[in-house]
């Protein structure tokens, strides 16, 4: 295009193009100060060699909270323009945008808080698991900077609409990753990493190759602009389809969505505990915006049933995500079905494809967030101090720390969708929005993702109340007249009793994210509030 | 005072539960007495209720010409969300009472204050017991009296979590399997009362605020009945933008068929229908299946006998004595008043799921050899005659299966309490492994035998008029509205012969006849009444007799709404279910 035009008309171009940059760059602020402070941190990393733990992770923090003064900055000053578009279409700034960036710093900034302890809690060398804790400790400053590569690649997906730029976020969240997902450093650690960098590997080539089908479908690579999709709607649909289909793997993926859930599981499990949460949170959070923007794509081209099709996916995202977590004897691993389950509830606000739908996604994720930052912080907590992350060695915790128990039990109740907790409320919106979907367009697909989705609900109850069936209904010691084989059994679960308290800054923590979860079910409309104020026409 | 009251009948345990959070947990007896005062405070309270409503229960019957009304209202916005273009959502905190749930409010309190009595023998984590104990105490009472669904849900949703608690921690020796079929069975249920309640405010809209947002109302001042009905017929022409659309939850708008967005699943209008089924009559029996497994019903009545038999025996009590209940007037109250057509479609299967329920229960408890199993399933043969009752839609019927309810609830929470006495001496309840107790307690089998013939329906005891109220009904209904054929009358009097077989043959076996018991060192353990336990017995024998000889005392509390009720199920769900099927 460029070879046509005369010089000084390519020149007056640049000039343009430049000054556009330069002129949107005061609104990517919130990313720059990721990427500053991410570039601090690996310099504060080489300059202080020796006693540099508590510093790296008071810079972490700094950064995190300075990032979410200008988000909050940045949310203010957008309250009455819907979208721009920024650094000549590969990013779009709007409140959905910054709605989730917030979302994905604060878990961050908690992930970051309950690092902290992570790492400095075991250089006492009273755990088992001490020398890759202390290796963990020394490589604080790696941790921290890959950590923020993760939310840098997560910020920039929220905001693409460019397939390139999403493409590139996507590879930056994934590398990222696939580090942080070793700094266990031991085999089941380094194990998850390989399976995570190969099927990681082969769903972005998969992705990859989508989008440049879509790219030669349209002529166009920026997603949000009308042409692209009027070129969509008049393609061959079997191309359409194939092309859509092969890019959106690339977003399930990241979700965890069923049929690319099978890396989950072994992730969380290998991968350090505030990291399975980070895990479970953040990348899905901001592939989740991307979806809810390109949805708008497959529902140009109207020939393909897209909605039962993305109804059964969810509807088999739930089932399998619950059923299989009905098995699972590790806590992380439970969580990580769980997590796969959530999703497909996610995915059912989504595919509704209307404003209740897309306010209920938002809000969804934002309970969701506080749901599993808690419950893998109690998991740590309680691995922390007894070495159990089976959930059969929890037996007797909870009549011996009556708080940590009620604690747990309020997390796994609003992770159920029980009231009066916000996880009620959440799957309330979410089902609400596909009752309005389905008396819009009368489809029997709905209508059954609707009842099987609510019913399991009580599929799901049967395995998050593992956790407070053992804490309170279990003793910790067992009676001493039981056959040899009983004893036998029961020693490798048995409890010991343990004198030490938890610690205070974790509890506080704890506090700090099960609070909201009772709040927001009687107060859901602060929440909404904000919510509501997104717009959600892209 | 008086304008809050169910507000203070609700919250008083609530508010005592959070406060004894911060007592540590040795003060034994400083918990215990704190259940026992706070449920004696929620008798006091309920008995002002009572006068309170009486008085004007009077004056409304002489003014007040339509099918509901409901006293001691107390209405606060809760959560209003702003959700763009569907429109607002209104949740409100909404209770109020009427005779269908004034008896209930009563008989809860009641039934928990000799709940927290008998939980005198429990031993262990004593603050962790009581705190629940209060909570299932607040849900508990709150469901009789939420007048929003979401309110509704909340209470009901929330027994769940202190009953599995209170029977996975304190129950018998197969306890956590009992708890946890409880809480599924359960879980199931509401889940179909979920489904209904997200597709009722869809559809559903509360005139007076979408007036105020459409500019039909002028805010804060008085409404009229002109006013309604221009909302609602602007509604109905489709002339009110979505964004100003509220949305409600409130079950006294749901009643009102003008108040349905014409369009939506379920307003009667829009003829929907889901596999070929029309929408309103699987809501019916969504709600219907969903409050029948907590009634419960047969088939859906496996898990009572696990969490009577497994539960300690404050918990039997409340849960025999009120929580059943729950099942019955949820019935009643939404899923008879919101879907009446289901009422009268249904009316046959229904009646039939009561007779099989009265046979089958009490075949089953003739077949029982451990006590309480045999009151547990006593009590479905009970159940049963609820659901005859409400089958017919006949006043005879309806009063007759809310006085069931009132009358088991006295009654079994007496029987639960004697097992327990039995229990407590000797941790056995099985009937073969005693004979002759009447020589060696015979204040006890006094006792026993009052409640044994309170139960079969002995003349003179409430669960007779029950009973011979729902014979009644059911038999005119072939009369009267021809729901219900005459043999099934005919057929449930069967309960009544088995009742008395059950009942005698266990008192013979166990009490009469030659002294004989399994251990010897049971003995010494088997010890007549103690003060605690006649302070407990004396009052349900008392108000099971009063109820029995004067059941007008029970019967003037319910008979305006029950006739307003029958009234309104009749003829609205006649005019609903010629619209539904024509299509």
């Amino acid at each position: 295009m460029l070879a046509e035009l005369p010089i000084t008309d390519i020149a007056q171009l640049l000039t343009r193009q430049l000054s556009a940059i330069v002129r949107d760059i005061a609104w990517v602020r919130p990313e720059i100060c990721v990427f500053a402070f991410l570039i601090l941190l690996v310099l504060a990393d080489l300059i202080f060699k020796k006693q540099r733990g508590w510093l790296l992770s008071v810079l972490a923090i700094l950064g995190l909270v300075a990032t979410l003064l200008t988000l909050v900055q940045q949310w203010q000053l957008t309250h009455d323009q819907p979208h721009t578009s920024l650094l000549l279409n590969m990013l779009q700034l709007d409140r959905l945008g910054i709605y989730f960036k917030l979302l994905i710093c604060s878990s961050a900034l908690f992930t970051v808080l309950v690092s902290i302890n992570y790492t400095t809690a075991a250089s006492t060398k009273t755990s088992t698991f001490a020398n890759f804790h202390i290796e963990s400790l020394r490589k604080i400053g790696e941790y921290y900077s890959v950590l923020f590569g993760v939310v840098l690649g997560a910020m920039l997906l929220t905001m693409s609409t460019h397939l390139l730029m999403i493409y590139l976020a996507i590879e930056l969240i994934s590398i990222s990753s696939y580090i942080l997902t070793n700094f266990n450093f031991n085999r089941a650690s380094a194990e998850a990493s390989i399976k995570y960098v190969l099927f990681g590997g082969v769903s972005s080539g998969i992705m990859l190759y989508g989008m440049s089908l879509l790219y030669g479908l349209t002529g166009s690579l920026v997603i949000s602009q009308p042409g692209f999709y009027e070129a969509i709607a008049a393609a061959a649909p079997l191309l359409v389809t194939i092309a859509s289909v092969f890019t959106i793997s690339g977003f399930l993926f990241k979700i965890s969505s069923v049929p690319f859930h099978l890396w989950a599981p072994d992730i969380y499990e290998g991968a350090p505990t505030p990291i399975a949460a980070f895990f479970s949170i953040v990348p899905k959070a901001a592939a989740f915006v991307v979806l809810m923007r390109f949805i708008v794509v497959f529902f140009a081209e109207t020939t393909i049933p897209w909605q039962a099709i993305l109804a059964v996916l969810a509807l088999v995202t739930i089932v399998i995500g619950n059923f299989v977590a009905l098995w699972q004897k590790n806590a992380k691993r439970m969580m990580a079905y769980s997590s796969i389950a959530h999703s497909g509830f996610v995915l059912t606000g989504v595919l509704s494809y209307n404003n209740l739908g897309m306010t209920s996604v938002a809000f969804y994720m934002s309970v969701y967030a506080l749901m599993n930052l808690a419950i893998f912080l109690i998991i740590n907590m309680i691995s922390r101090k007894t070495g159990a992350e089976e959930i059969g060695q929890y037996r007797g915790l909870g009549l011996q720390y009556p708080w940590i128990g009620i604690l747990a039990l309020v997390v796994l109740i609003s992770l159920t969708g029980l009231p009066p907790t916000a996880g009620f409320t959440a799957k309330l919106l979410v089902f609400s929005s596909l009752w309005q979907a389905y008396q819009a367009s009368n489809n029997t697909m709905l209508f059954i993702l609707l009842i099987a989705g609510l019913f399991n609900t009580v599929i799901s109850l049967f395995y998050y109340l593992k956790i407070p069936y053992y804490m309170f209904f279990k003793k910790a010691e067992t009676s001493s007249v039981q056959s040899e084989f009983n004893n036998f059994r029961e020693r490798k679960t048995k409890q010991v009793v343990y004198k030490t308290k938890f610690n205070l800054f974790d509890k506080i923590l704890a506090f700090v994210l099960i609070i909201p979860l009772v709040i927001l079910f009687f107060q859901s409309s602060w929440l909404i509030e904000l919510i509501s104020t997104i717009s959600f026409e892209f | 005072m008086y304008n809050h009251l169910l507000s203070y009948i609700v919250f008083v345990p609530l508010i005592t539960a959070l406060l004894l959070l911060f007592v540590p947990g040795h003060y034994q007896r400083l918990f215990k007495m704190a259940a026992i005062t706070a449920t004696a405070f929620q008798v006091l309270l309920a008995i002002f209720i009572y006068q309170r409503f009486s008085d004007m229960e009077e004056a409304a019957a002489r003014t007040e010409q339509a099918d509901f009304f409901f006293q001691l209202e107390e209405k606060t916005d809760w959560i209003d969300l702003n959700l763009s273009t569907f429109g607002h959502l209104s949740i409100d905190y909404h209770v109020g009472v009427d005779g269908l749930s004034i008896t209930m409010v009563i008989l809860s309190a009641l039934v928990l204050l000799i709940g927290a009595i008998s939980s005198w023998q429990i031993l262990i984590h004593v603050k962790g017991y009581v705190v629940l104990y209060l909570l299932l105490c607040t849900s508990v009472v709150g469901c009789f009296v939420a007048l929003d669904f979401f309110l509704f849900y909340l209470f009901f949703e929330f027994m769940l979590l202190p009953m599995y608690f209170l029977i996975g921690m304190w129950g018998g020796p197969r306890k956590e399997y009992a708890a946890i079929k409880f809480f599924l069975y359960t879980l199931v249920g509401s889940i179909f009362i979920l489904i209904v309640m997200i597709g009722l405010y869809a559809s559903v809209i509360d005139p007076v605020e979408t007036g105020i947002h459409a500019g039909i109302i002028s805010n804060g001042a008085d409404v009229t009945v002109e006013q309604i009905v221009q909302v609602q017929q602007a509604i109905a022409a489709n002339a009110i933008p979505g964004h100003q659309i509220v949305r409600t939850f409130s079950i006294i708008s749901m009643l009102e068929p003008a108040n349905y967005i014409p369009d939506s699943l379920l307003a009667v209008t829009s003829q929907s229908t889901i596999f070929g089924y029309p929408v309103r009559l699987l809501a019916f029996l969504a709600l219907f299946i969903g409050f029948a497994i907590k009634l419960p019903a047969v088939p859906l009545h496996t898990w009572l006998p696990d969490a009577h038999v497994e539960a300690p025996t404050p918990v039997s009590v409340v849960l025999a004595g009120i929580l059943l209940k729950v099942g019955g007037y949820g019935m009643i109250r939404t899923a008879y008043s919101i879907f009446p057509e289901g009422a009268i479609y249904y009316a046959w299967w229904i009646g039939l799921l009561g007779v099989i329920a009265i046979l089958y229960g009490a075949m089953n408890a003739l077949a029982m050899r451990d006590l309480k199993k045999l009151i547990a399933y006593s009590s479905i043969s009970h159940m049963g005659f609820v659901l005859l009752g409400l089958a017919s839609l006949t006043s005879e019927g309806v009063s007759g299966s809310l006085f069931q309810m009132f009358s088991h609830g006295i009654i079994s929470s007496m029987l639960f309490l004697l097992a327990g006495v039995v229990y407590d001496r000797t941790h056995d309840r099985m009937i073969e492994n005693y004979g002759g107790l009447a020589s060696k307690m015979p204040y006890f089998t006094a006792m026993v035998t009052i409640a044994f013939f309170a139960s079969l329906g002995l003349p003179g005891f409430s669960g007779f008029i029950a009973e011979i109220l729902v014979f009644l009904g059911s038999f005119n209904s072939a009369t009267i509205n021809h729901l219900l054929p005459r043999w099934m009358a005919i057929l449930a009097t069967g309960g009544l012969v088995l009742g008395a077989a059950y009942y005698l043959w266990t008192l013979q076996r166990m009490f009469f006849g030659p002294y004989y018991v399994k251990k010897a060192a049971w003995n010494v353990a088997l010890k007549d009444l103690t003060f605690m336990e006649y302070t407990m017995l004396v009052p349900l024998a008392v108000a099971t007799l009063a109820f029995g000889i004067f059941p007008s005392l029970y019967l003037d509390m319910v008979n305006t709404s029950v006739s307003g009720f029958v009234h309104f199920v009749s003829t609205v769900g006649e005019d609903n279910l010629k619209l539904i099927l024509t299509k």
